[in-house]
């Protein structure tokens, strides 16, 4: 539509051009001075009162409109940002009740465990102590029984010896044996 | 070929008269009624269809509504808002009627001392009647006699300040009649250079005037704007004057 106004207006003014042209400075021609006061006047309250009445005012409302529209957006950003900081607060402080939970737990296990094992070692203890008393019974039984009995072993395989050998019998005492041995104490 | 000033002619269209005045429309008066219309074109345009995010036309006219908030805003205050519409009207009523005359032969009607002065008079009794409204007659006046001044200087003073009081309607008015109309007259003379120079040797007779009337036209435009806003930015400074008193 601008396009059509421009060039009717350039369609009029070039008729109007064409005609005669008078010499001379024409701002300073007062003939025309009242019309174009009262002309400017006219159309300058008029272009004054469209924009007033019909243009700025739509103007100022969508401002306005966008004004608010931008502004209920940051409020509904703020609301978000302020509950999601409350829940990682709330997070947080779930964690460090979960962790101080945890913490208790696992030291009441290793106190409990601690004990447990404290009383398993010390039974462990007193069994191998217990093992090791008759273990020692034990050996000094039989090495009873072996210092009393090898004399008698030594003279009964020395006569059968001598048997083998020489084709007699003879009857040797575990008495002589332990004199010549050198332990007849 | 047609004087220069031949382009500023005013040209009855329809004689009318009214109380014994002419008020015949003239080509000035078409240069008025299509700034009017284009403006109301412009706007019309780009507020059709309003959108919270806006479309290129609708940014185009938010922008220049934003560019006078900001000019009344950095002159004037909150206060300066209540002529917000005014001053908007008449930096686009201004700034279209000399971007129009930048068209080939169309008329400029900012060219025209008569046009200019009475806006720039309207606007010299608005601020002084806002000026007495708002302080008063008596403050009014010792807005000429400035404070803490020397008793026998003001007798200097005074008439100095009135002086350049009243003088404001005039270098107003004469500053954007002035630039438009030496403006307007060496695009006119340079383009008659282009056509009798380009008559006789093509390239350097033609074509360096019309490389050179092509560069003034873009000048024109810029200042076109320039006085436009200058027009504006400083009827901003004198309301800005009436409503503070310094």
């Amino acid at each position: 539509m601008l396009r059509y106004t421009f060039l009717f207006y350039l369609f009029i003014t070039d008729k109007i051009s064409a005609s005669e042209e008078k010499g001379g400075m024409p701002q300073l021609n007062p003939e025309s001075f009242s019309s174009q006061i009262f002309w400017l006047i006219l159309l300058f309250i008029t272009l004054f009162l469209i924009n007033h009445y019909l243009f700025l005012p739509k103007i100022k409302n969508i401002r306005r409109k966008r004004d608010e529209t931008i502004q209920s957006y940051l409020d509904e950003a703020k609301k978000l940002n302020d509950s999601f900081n409350s829940l990682v607060e709330k997070m947080n402080k779930e964690f460090e009740e979960v962790k101080n939970e945890q913490n208790a737990l696992i030291k009441k296990t290793f106190d409990e465990n601690k004990k447990v094992f404290d009383k398993k070692i010390l039974e462990i203890n007193n069994e191998f102590e217990d093992k090791k008393n008759k273990l020692n019974s034990d050996i000094d039984e039989n090495k009873k029984m072996i210092t009393n009995e090898l004399p008698k072993l030594c003279v009964d395989l020395s006569d059968k010896l001598y048997e083998k050998i020489m084709g007699e019998k003879i009857k040797g005492s575990v008495s002589d044996f332990k004199k010549i041995i050198g332990d007849d104490k | 070929m047609a004087s220069p000033l031949a382009q500023f002619e005013i040209k009855k269209i329809i004689e009318m008269e009214a109380f014994g005045y002419d008020i015949s429309f003239t080509n000035s008066s078409l240069a008025m009624i299509m700034t009017v219309v284009f403006i109301s074109l412009f706007m019309y345009i780009g507020l059709r269809n309003l959108e919270i995010i806006p479309s290129k036309r609708q940014s185009v006219i938010e922008s220049s509504y934003e560019f006078i908030s900001g000019m009344i805003g950095d002159n004037i205050g909150n206060e300066g808002m209540k002529y917000f519409s005014f001053i908007f009207t008449l930096f686009l009523f201004i700034l279209v009627g000399n971007l129009l005359g930048m068209l080939p032969y169309s008329f400029t009607w900012t060219s025209h001392i008569i046009v200019t002065f009475s806006i720039a008079f309207f606007i010299f009794i608005g601020v002084t009647l806002i000026a007495i409204y708002k302080h008063g007659i008596v403050k009014f006046l010792k807005f000429f006699a400035p404070s803490g001044v020397p008793k026998p200087m003001l007798i200097l003073l005074v008439p100095i300040e009135i002086i350049s009081y009243l003088s404001r309607p005039i270098s107003l008015s004469v500053r954007l009649f002035a630039n438009m109309m030496a403006g307007h007259t060496l695009l006119k003379v340079i383009g008659g250079f282009v056509f009798v120079l380009g008559a006789n040797s093509f390239i350097v007779g033609g074509i360096l005037p019309l490389a050179f009337l092509i560069a003034l036209t873009g000048l024109e435009i810029v200042i076109a704007f320039l006085q436009a806003y200058v027009f504006a930015i400083l009827t901003c400074l004198y309301i800005n004057d009436a409503i503070h008193l310094h």
